[in-house]
């Protein structure tokens, strides 16, 4: 049985309608455009894989001096790690000199400017730097007076006073505790 | 409708293209990017270790030169000398600054601590006492400096400064007592890893 297509597809009516000849030659451009977009990609390919072969060349030598440097970078980070703790044992142990300095000079400095009619009875400090000075005084101004020489030794502290109490013969005596609060 | 071999086949080109632009370009050039940031990271690394080498010399003059200060002010000796060296210093200091040495004690309930300013970071061994000196007001402060500048590195607090019970005789004296802390390097088995400045 013979079949006939009535309706043939717009590519079979174009081979119907073409001679072979006349197919090549409208085939000729067309093929040539695809070439050249597979060309084009083919060179791409070319020149990605041109610039890979060279970074892995590059790389493999930079892996060489790497390898190369990596004995002395050890001994330099040795080196650096002792030199930067002994550093830092030379400043704690000169900080520990300077607070010696800090506080001889601060009880000095509070014994050495006592105001007329003043003396002291006790000293007293925390490792926070808070310190109690305990005195006595005959004039309840002095007392006063004491209070501000200590809060001028050190600006950055806090003189208060935390209490006055008669004491001795006929209460003429004036027992006194001041304290002295360094703010971090 | 009828078959238009060009522009059929201009769209053929234009798949080819965009097919190896996904499939070939765009994953070579991700890997070349890759391939450049090691190469860099690997420059860099270089520069920094032929740096760092550049520093050897200098390092171990200054390592030399930071032991040798250390061993000087005998922050390297064990925690036993440094306590005789200290009560060595303490004697010296009583005779030449006219101070009694009324006690010393090892601080109760502050047993020989690491000083650690950062968590993992032990700098130095701290060797806690308290030194009780009775003198005159300024007696006391020059044995406490002078304490202070002794052959074992020190850190001096004052605790607790009064009067002094009077003893016939004699002149109006104080008692003052200081936490001293002993400065000694750590055992090199406990001997931390700093991370460089």
């Amino acid at each position: 049985m013979i079949r006939f297509n009535y309706h043939p597809s717009p590519f079979e009516r174009f081979l119907d309608d073409t001679p072979a000849v006349a197919l090549f030659e409208r085939l000729r451009v067309p093929l040539a455009i695809i070439a050249a977009a597979l060309l084009g990609v083919a060179g791409t390919w070319s020149v990605e894989t041109q610039r890979m072969a060279q970074l892995e060349a590059q790389r493999a030598t930079l892996q060489v001096r790497l390898h190369a440097t990596a004995a002395g970078d050890d001994r330099a980070q040795r080196l650096l790690a002792d030199v930067t703790r002994l550093r830092a044992v030379r400043e704690r142990i000169a900080a520990g000199r300077r607070d010696v300095i800090v506080a001889t000079n601060t009880i000095a400095s509070i014994g050495n400017d006592l105001p007329p009619q003043t003396w002291l009875t006790a000293l007293g400090s925390t490792p926070a730097g808070d310190w109690t000075i305990g005195g006595r005084s005959t004039r309840v101004g002095e007392i006063g007076t004491m209070l501000r020489r200590v809060q001028s030794l050190d600006r950055g502290a806090t003189a208060r006073l935390i209490s006055i109490a008669a004491t001795g013969r006929a209460g003429r005596i004036l027992d006194f505790v001041i304290g002295w609060e360094r703010r971090p | 409708m009828t078959f238009d071999l060009g522009r059929t086949s201009a769209f053929a080109a234009l798949l080819i293209v965009l097919a190896g632009y996904w499939l070939v370009f765009r994953p070579l050039e991700a890997t070349l990017a890759d391939r450049y940031a090691e190469l860099d990271v690997a420059r860099a690394s270089i520069e920094r270790r032929l740096a760092l080498a550049r520093r050897i010399s200098p390092l171990e003059r200054e390592r030399t030169e930071l032991e040798t200060q250390l061993r000087r002010t005998h922050a390297t000796v064990s925690g036993a000398e440094s306590v005789e060296r200290f009560l060595r210093d303490a004697a010296a200091v009583s005779a030449r600054d006219r101070v009694a040495v009324e006690s010393v004690a090892g601080a109760v309930g502050q047993p020989a601590v690491a000083v650690a300013r950062a968590p993992q970071a032990v700098i130095l061994d701290e060797l806690p006492l308290d030194i009780t000196l009775r003198g005159h007001y300024g007696d006391v402060i020059r044995a406490v400096r002078d304490l202070g500048n002794g052959q074992v590195p020190a850190r001096l607090t004052l605790a607790s400064l009064g009067v002094a019970d009077r003893r016939p005789g004699e002149r109006p004296n104080i008692n003052a007592t200081f936490h001293a802390t002993l400065l000694r390097e750590p055992d090199a088995a406990t001997l931390p890893r700093l991370h460089p400045l």
